[in-house]
């Protein structure tokens, strides 16, 4: 009897959050990986095109193509020097396998990143020219830019460390976006509860013309709409007024791209879980595979058990140490177990029929019922689904998270709403 | 001489035997407390963490009985720990019933046999998820401590 006191009594709402210390550095710099395995695709239905053939040599900032996308082309770089091998498929750490550009770093040939000034491009033409993955048909009718810089992920510190570190050129980035597509707004918005850093940010921002809002909780990624209600104080409001970013080296990189005319080649990346002795947050080339990071943090491999992108509430399991950075990775998390198969296994701890509990009703921040949808879900039954509000789920996971049944509901909600079409938030 | 006691708990009671182990030990003696989730994943690295217990000379584990047998998070540690060869092995297990003393016991020396380590020394604390757990039965953990401390004074 695995514990006669209930689970579901001593399971906590959500996770506790964890801080850091204002004034943290990055600390590593991993500049030179051995290879880099480039996504050439940012979902399964977008298009790439190439411009180099194999074997041939490439500088880093070097155009070796680009994506096609809705909303126009953004190009692809070299984000180191070396050969091109060719093109492979990896898993991507959004969970589908993607073409990739294979680069090995060649060790006589060292050349300077380029300098995208020398093209005499501006505007948004510069923006797609560093190939930074900005949403342009939304930012072009957008009047107000929002920055979601509430931590929800709970071992989620970047955002903080980037507000804090790099405040003058996240800000200069984003007054430039505004200059750029006429918006008129900036809003970055902070959790209440983190006191500390709004209280830093308030006198710097004073004569910057973007404003600070503090949020009542924090917001997932795709909890747009949550977001704006809050924000706008409105029950009803035009989307495309807004537009809302969760990562705030998008902006740092806008700045940079301008002012100093460095495309978008490597971002910081935060590495934590019960494989590393320490959390750290290090700069990281884009395409970097997860096994070039653990070997330079000295991980215990062999304990290795699980790896998750974006969080332990949000995150995606990763299949293979071969998953390479891409441009929105932020936060790595690695896990390391212990050799359990040949023991007695607890069934408490497999999935079970839902008990009523309504513990996910609780939690979630979009006031649906998952239970009900998921079952709605499992029994096929497509427009009952639609009726409980599946178009409200903003994948948060917490429903996941408090189940004391262990369904994966943020799995099969997920799932569902990519094979029906849904999409919510940004 | 080091010492090293690594130990995991669900509902606080093999914890407060340990405590009371430890203060009858004194000191000097490096623990480490193995939090899983469900699945055997380790929630937090600790300072202390460590699978290579080679350099140590007094070596104790504690954890807690399930189904007749020591709960899979301990046995999981026990298996991947390296180093434990020659080695003689202080044990605590806490447990709802008594009966399951010897069950206990057969399961860890068997665990620990394919470690080529051996149990050397056993404690069984039958605690009935708590209810049972007496100021008396602590103070002879604590005394089993104070005993254990002796053994490794004498470094036997």
């Amino acid at each position: 009897m695995d514990g006669f006191w209930p689970t579901f009594t001593r399971r906590p709402k959500i996770p506790a959050k964890k801080t850091y210390p204002l004034g943290q550095e990055i600390e590593g710099y991993l500049k030179s990986p051995r290879r880099v395995l480039i996504p050439l695709r940012d979902d399964t239905s977008s298009q790439f095109n190439l411009t180099i053939s194999e074997g041939k040599k490439v500088g880093p900032g070097e155009r070796i193509g680009e994506k096609v996308r809705g909303d126009g082309k953004i190009a692809l770089r070299a984000t180191i020097g070396g050969e091109f091998k060719g093109i492979v498929k990896a898993p991507v750490p959004d969970g589908f396998y993607s073409e990739c550009a294979l680069i090995e770093r060649m060790e006589d040939w060292d050349v300077k990143d380029q300098d995208l000034r020398e093209y005499g491009l501006s505007g948004e033409e510069l923006l797609r020219e560093a190939g930074i993955p900005f949403k342009y048909d939304k930012l072009r009718k957008a009047r107000v830019l929002v920055l979601n810089a509430t931590q929800f992920e709970p071992h989620f510190g970047l955002q903080n460390l980037l507000l804090s570190s790099n405040l003058d050129e996240l800000l200069d980035g984003m007054n430039l976006v505004k200059e750029i597509f006429g918006i008129e707004h900036s809003v970055i918005c902070l959790e209440r509860k983190n006191k500390d850093l709004s209280e830093k940010l308030k006198p710097k921002l004073k004569h910057s013309g973007t404003i600070v809002f503090e949020t009542k909780r924090a917001y997932p990624r795709k909890g747009k709409r949550l977001l704006l209600k809050e924000v706008s104080g409105k029950g009803t409001l035009n989307e495309d007024d807004y537009v809302v970013f969760s990562d705030p080296w998008i902006f740092v990189c806008t700045s940079r791209a301008v002012r100093r005319g460095e495309p978008y080649l490597e971002r910081p990346v935060e590495v934590d879980g019960s494989a590393f002795p320490t959390p750290k947050i290090l700069m990281v080339r884009i395409g970097t595979p997860f096994q070039e990071i653990f070997e330079f943090l000295g991980t215990k491999m062999d304990v290795l058990t699980e790896i998750v992108v974006g969080g332990v509430l949000q995150g995606i399991p990763q299949p293979t140490l071969e998953v390479p950075v891409s441009y929105d990775t932020g936060l790595i998390l690695a896990f390391m177990s212990l050799n359990l198969k040949e023991s007695t296994e607890s069934k408490i701890y497999r999935e079970s029929t839902c008990v009523r509990c309504a513990k996910c009703v609780d939690v979630c921040p979009s006031n649906i019922v998952p239970n009900v949808i998921v079952e709605s879900l499992r029994r096929k039954l497509f427009e009952r689904a639609l009726y409980a509000g599946i178009e409200r789920c903003v994948e948060c996971g917490l429903c996941s998270y408090v189940c004391p049944s262990r369904i994966p509901l943020l799995t099969i909600l997920k799932i569902a709403k990519r094979d029906m079409g849904l999409v919510s938030g940004d | 001489m080091k010492a090293f006691l690594a130990y995991c708990s669900k509902m606080g009671n093999t914890k407060k035997v340990v405590e009371s182990f430890l203060k009858g030990f004194g000191g000097g003696i490096d623990v480490l407390y193995l939090d899983f989730t469900p699945e055997g994943i380790l929630k937090k690295y600790e300072k202390e963490f460590t699978l290579d217990l080679s350099s140590y000379d007094f070596i104790c584990f504690a954890g807690w009985v399930m189904g007749m047998k020591v709960h899979p998070f301990l046995v999981g540690y026990i298996r991947s720990c390296e180093g434990l060869e020659g080695k003689d092995i202080v044990v605590i297990l806490t447990g709802g019933s008594t009966l399951s003393r010897e069950h206990a016991l057969a399961h860890i020396s068997e665990v620990l046999e394919k470690k080529k380590a051996k149990t050397f020394e056993f404690l069984y604390v039958p605690t009935l998820l708590g209810l049972t757990l007496t100021k008396r039965k602590l103070e002879k953990v604590s005394e089993f401590g104070r005993k254990m401390r002796e053994v490794f004074k004498k470094g036997s």
